[in-house]
């Protein structure tokens, strides 16, 4: 019997309470909660900040249950607008500031967000925003900056307006914040999270299997808006009063720089960046002095890199799975005892399983379907009936993955159910690359499929094309194609090589045989 | 002066010719052009630019996003490299 997080919590909870005062002892609350640039924030700070900011919602007219978005790199105004907004009982959306200016557009609407927290530059790139519910922007760089109007919030927010208590009195099972998943649809989903979810979170994979402590520093190469990058850097410190470093690090370059200035003790990266850091061993070391533990997600760490890693830092790559519906992270590698290659066991409180076609355990080797249950699931996504019922049953999510559980209790990531991939941690819809090929004046045909290059590397976009009779293959035309594909999508979607077929195989029914491609 | 001419044509080329395999296109390819700020490369583009570098020039660039680079100052660190790098 599996121990439950989230009924050890009360009835009525309010998440940004619970973390914000629990750091509050006289032991935590002088100590650092954030680093960003040279500014650091003490947990008591980072405390009266989030209530100023809940209390300039309040006075903006932020209503509770309402959506406020927050597009924001990675700083402390994030960090305070997410949690002010969570005490006031408004539900967060962070918005990934490398979607598309489409996909923002898309979110802005979809939520419904009453308030929208951004900076300038954003709203230039957006113009105006088309929403009938939009009431309020509120600009962290504008003519008197959010830092300088919170400044002159005094704090105590909520008494007199009927509330027993400082903080919105919200239940642990009531949405808490959303965030946006690119999912198989082409448009992204809110999926819906709850009050209890970050608790469970990280008392389960924080806590209890990576073991974070107080003293740890803390830098997550994903970003906030990714549901990895909430967890590591946003509640998972906080759960423990460690301290988390907020970096606009936007390369491998970056990240090297940030972690010999800021010293981290665990660092959660992705395995591109790893891959990254190892190249550049020559040109950028990396100072790994600091490290007591890495860990990865997001997508599959190739083996070589757990090796190389290992032989040139002595450090082991902790790797592990999660889904942005179930939160965070449920199948993971242990500290001393990491299995290279796989995702590997179960995070405590999950239930992890491979089933076969018929919904049953699939015998261990055996390949199947990966279902996950536990606390941390997402309530459904926004909107999206159909695509919630299928997602879940009862506290199970089935993932789309297929998996084998070996004897050991390890598991081994051995494909998709459907044709979607990961690179870089990002989804990449085959058929949304396929059709900004196929616009391309020589492009008969078109299919994408990832690459996974036999050492072991990282997966890799690959292009089939078939041409028009009045082309020919050439590497001319190879690089139009690409820069053609360039123009109109983010670096990792386009493809790495194009490799030109008389016709593309296909099955009876006249799809393409993406498994043929994946042979050749 | 005349050699070091010559020696910006062949490296500005040869950088030309590392950017355009990475799906750049030529147009957008200036002396003056800031590989973030105007080419957006991202990391994996940003590193294997990086490793060229060093193979043909064994240049140590760092190219971190918060010190953007003109081509032509790339250039210039291949051409005339500072004291203390050479050291």
């Amino acid at each position: 019997m599996m121990k439950s997080i989230s009924t050890s919590l009360p009835d009525i909870f309010n998440v940004a309470a619970h973390f914000l005062e629990a750091n509050l002892v006289p032991e935590r609350r002088d100590r650092v909660a954030i680093y960003y640039r040279d500014d650091t924030y003490t947990y008591a700070q980072v405390h009266s900040w989030v209530r100023r900011m809940a209390k300039f919602l309040a006075e903006l007219g932020g209503e509770r249950e309402r959506r406020i978005a927050i597009l924001l790199p990675d700083t402390p105004e994030f960090v305070f607008a997410f949690w002010g907004a969570i005490w006031l009982g408004m539900v967060p959306v962070p918005i990934n500031t490398a979607c598309t200016l489409e996909d923002v557009r898309y979110i802005l609407q979809d939520c419904r967000a009453q308030v929208l927290v951004t900076d300038r530059s954003w709203l230039e790139r957006l113009g105006k925003i088309e929403s009938l519910f939009l009431q309020h922007v509120v600009q962290i760089d504008g003519d008197r900056s959010l830092m300088s109007l919170l400044s002159q919030q005094d704090e105590s927010i909520l008494q007199g307006r009927g509330y027993a208590n400082d903080w919105v009195q919200t239940d642990r099972e009531e949405p808490a914040f959303w965030l946006y998943t690119s999912g198989s649809t082409g448009r992204p989903k809110g999926a819906i999270h709850l009050h209890q979810s970050m608790v469970v979170c990280a008392e389960n994979y924080g806590k209890e299997l990576v073991g974070l402590q107080a003293n740890d520093i803390i830098y997550s190469v994903a970003k906030m808006p990714f549901a990895y990058g909430l967890g590591n850097t946003l509640y998972m410190p906080m759960s423990v009063g460690a301290a988390a470093i907020l970096s606009d690090a936007a390369n491998a370059f970056d990240i090297i720089t940030d972690i010999q200035t800021y010293r981290p003790t665990v660092l959660f990266g992705i395995p591109g960046i790893y891959a990254g850091i190892l190249s550049l061993a020559e040109i950028a070391p990396l100072d790994v002095s600091s490290l007591r533990l890495c860990l990865s997600a997001a997508e599959q760490l190739p083996p070589t890199i757990w090796s190389k890693w290992r032989e040139l830092y002595g450090l082991e790559i902790c790797e592990g799975i999660g889904t942005t519906e179930l939160l965070h992270i449920f199948l993971s590698n242990r500290p001393g005892a990491c299995r290279p290659g796989t995702s590997g066991r179960p995070v405590p409180g999950y239930d992890v399983r491979v089933v076969d076609d018929r919904g049953c355990t699939a015998l261990d080797g055996e390949i199947g379907a990966l279902e996950v249950a536990g606390e941390s699931l997402m309530l459904g996504y926004w909107n999206r009936l159909s695509a919630t019922r299928s997602a879940l049953y009862g506290t199970t999510m089935r993932t789309g993955d297929k998996y084998i559980r070996d004897a050991d209790g390890y598991f081994r990531f051995m494909g998709r159910n459907d044709d979607f991939f990961k690179v870089n941690g990002m989804w990449v819809s085959p058929f949304e690359v396929e059709d900004v090929l196929l616009q391309h004046q020589s492009i008969l045909d078109a299919a994408v499929v990832p690459n996974t290059e036999p050492d072991g590397d990282l997966t890799q976009v690959i292009a089939y094309v078939s041409l028009k009779s009045d082309f020919a293959p050439s590497i001319e035309l190879e690089r139009s194609i690409r820069q053609a594909v360039k123009a109109q999508l983010p670096p990792f979607k386009v493809p790495k090589s194009i490799q030109f077929l008389d016709a593309l195989p296909r099955t009876p029914t006249g799809k393409v045989h993406r498994q043929a491609l994946l042979k050749i | 002066m005349t050699g070091n001419r010559t020696n910006n044509l062949t490296v500005m080329d040869a950088i030309e010719t590392i950017l355009v395999g990475l799906g750049i296109p030529e147009d957008t390819i200036r002396e003056d052009t800031l590989i973030h700020a105007h080419l957006g490369l991202d990391s994996v583009e940003t590193v294997k630019l990086s490793l060229e570098l060093k193979r043909q020039f064994d240049l140590d660039l760092k190219l971190g996003t918060r010190k953007d680079l003109t081509l032509a100052e790339i250039c210039q660190m291949v051409v005339a490299p500072s004291p203390a790098r050479s050291a």
